[in-house]
C-alpha cells in the first residue's frame, strides 16, 4: 500500500468516526424547541375527537345518546384494574342505536383461573354499563356479554 | 425505551400495550407514547424541513392527530415506532410539496464550521459538530436524508425504513450508501 493510499484510508476512517460521533450525538439530542411545545402539541392531539356512532342511553332526565367510544373508554377503565389481565379490544354490538351486546377480548397471565376471571370482567362491565347507559339498557346475560381469551402470556400481559 | 421521569417506580409498558390502550380511548397511554417518540419525530421533522421549526411543529401535530384518530386501525403489522415515523414522513413530504422551493444560499453551502481546537468545552464541540452535520444533511436529496436519519439516528432496520418511506429494501440500501458517501465527502472538511 502506497503512502497516498495510507493517507486516504486514514482520512476515510477519520470521517467515518466523525459521522458516527455526529449521529450518536444527534440521537441523544432533544431539540430545545420540542421541550417548549411538547405539552401544547400533546394536548391538541388528544383533543381531536374520533368519529363514533351513537348509543342510546337512559339518563334520569330522559333518553340521551352517548358516543360508542365513550362507552368503550368507560368499560376499559373498569376492566384495567383486574390483575394478570390486559384488555386487547372491546366491541359493542349496536342495533338501531341500542347496545345489544359486548365482546371483551383479553390476554391473561399463565396460571390465572379463567372462569372466575371472566366472571369478574363480566360483572365489572355490567356495573359500568349500568352507570353509563342506565339500568334499563344493560345486556346482562352471558350470551350478550362475551369474554374472549385471545392470548395467554408467561409474564404480566399489561406490560407487553 | 424511555422511563417515567415523575415516578421512578412506575411500570414500563411496551409501545404495543400503550397503543392498544390508546385505541380504547386511554389518553394517558397515548400521551406516554408521545413523550416516548415525540422528540425523535420532531428531530426528524426539523431536518427534513430544512431547519424550519414551525413547519416541523405543524407536521408533528398533524402526524400525532392522525395517529390518535387512527389508533384503532393499527394492527401491529409494523412496530408502533415505524408506524409513527411513517405518518411523520408523509406529513413532512406533504409540507415540502405545499411550500415554495427552498433555496440554499451559496454562502451556507461553503460554510463548514471548523473545529475550535482551543475549545475546552465538549458541549460546544458537540454543538459545532451537530451544526456541521445539519449543513451537510441539508445538501442531501430528500430520500437520502430521510434514509440516513432513520437508519443512523433513529436506528430503524432497512425493512422498517422501507415501510416508512414506502419503498423497497434494495432502494433503502442504495440510498443509504449514497447518503453515507455524500455526507462523508462533506464532513471530510470537518477535521
Amino acid at each position: 500500500m502506497s503512502q497516498r493510499d495510507d493517507l486516504t484510508y486514514e482520512v476515510e476512517s477519520h470521517v467515518r468516526a466523525v459521522l458516527r460521533t455526529a449521529a450518536a450525538d444527534l440521537r441523544s439530542y432533544v431539540e430545545p424547541r420540542w421541550v417548549e411545545v411538547a405539552d401544547a402539541i400533546t394536548s391538541r392531539a388528544l383533543r381531536a375527537s374520533r368519529p363514533s356512532p351513537p348509543v342510546r342511553a337512559q339518563a334520569p332526565s330522559g333518553p340521551v345518546r352517548v358516543a360508542e367510544q365513550v362507552v368503550v373508554a368507560h368499560l376499559r377503565n373498569s376492566l384495567n384494574p383486574v390483575a394478570g389481565c390486559e384488555v386487547h379490544n372491546i366491541r359493542l354490538e349496536v342495533r338501531e342505536e341500542r347496545c345489544t351486546g359486548v365482546v371483551i377480548v383479553v390476554a391473561v397471565q399463565f396460571g390465572k383461573r379463567l372462569i372466575p376471571l371472566a366472571d369478574d370482567l363480566r360483572n365489572r362491565a355490567e356495573r359500568r354499563l349500568a352507570e353509563v347507559l342506565g339500568q334499563d339498557m344493560v345486556p346482562v346475560t352471558v350470551t350478550q356479554m362475551h369474554v374472549h381469551i385471545a392470548d395467554v402470556t408467561p409474564g404480566d400481559p399489561s406490560l407487553g | 425505551m424511555a422511563t417515567s421521569r415523575s415516578d421512578p417506580t412506575a411500570v414500563e409498558r411496551s409501545d404495543e400495550v400503550l397503543a392498544r390502550r390508546g385505541a380504547l380511548g386511554d389518553r394517558e397511554a397515548f400521551g406516554e407514547l408521545i413523550a416516548r417518540h415525540g422528540p425523535a419525530l420532531y428531530r426528524y421533522g426539523v431536518r427534513m424541513l430544512d431547519g424550519e421549526h414551525h413547519a416541523a411543529e405543524d407536521a408533528v401535530q398533524e402526524a400525532l392527530i392522525k395517529a390518535w384518530l387512527n389508533l384503532s386501525g393499527f394492527r401491529g403489522d409494523s412496530s408502533v415506532k415505524t408506524w409513527l415515523f411513517r405518518l411523520m414522513a408523509n406529513q413532512c413530504l406533504d409540507a415540502r410539496r405545499r411550500r415554495r422551493p427552498h433555496w440554499i444560499e451559496d454562502a451556507r453551502l461553503d460554510e463548514v464550521p471548523t473545529k475550535d481546537t482551543n475549545a475546552a468545552d465538549a458541549l460546544a464541540l458537540a454543538r459545532e459538530l451537530r451544526e456541521a452535520l445539519d449543513v451537510a444533511l441539508a445538501e442531501l436529496s430528500w430520500r437520502q436524508r430521510a434514509t440516513w436519519m432513520l437508519r443512523e439516528v433513529e436506528g430503524l432496520e432497512y425493512a422498517e425504513i422501507a415501510v416508512v418511506l414506502d419503498t423497497s429494501v434494495a432502494v433503502v440500501r442504495g440510498q443509504l450508501h449514497r447518503a453515507r458517501a455524500n455526507l462523508a465527502a462533506r464532513m471530510e472538511m470537518w477535521r
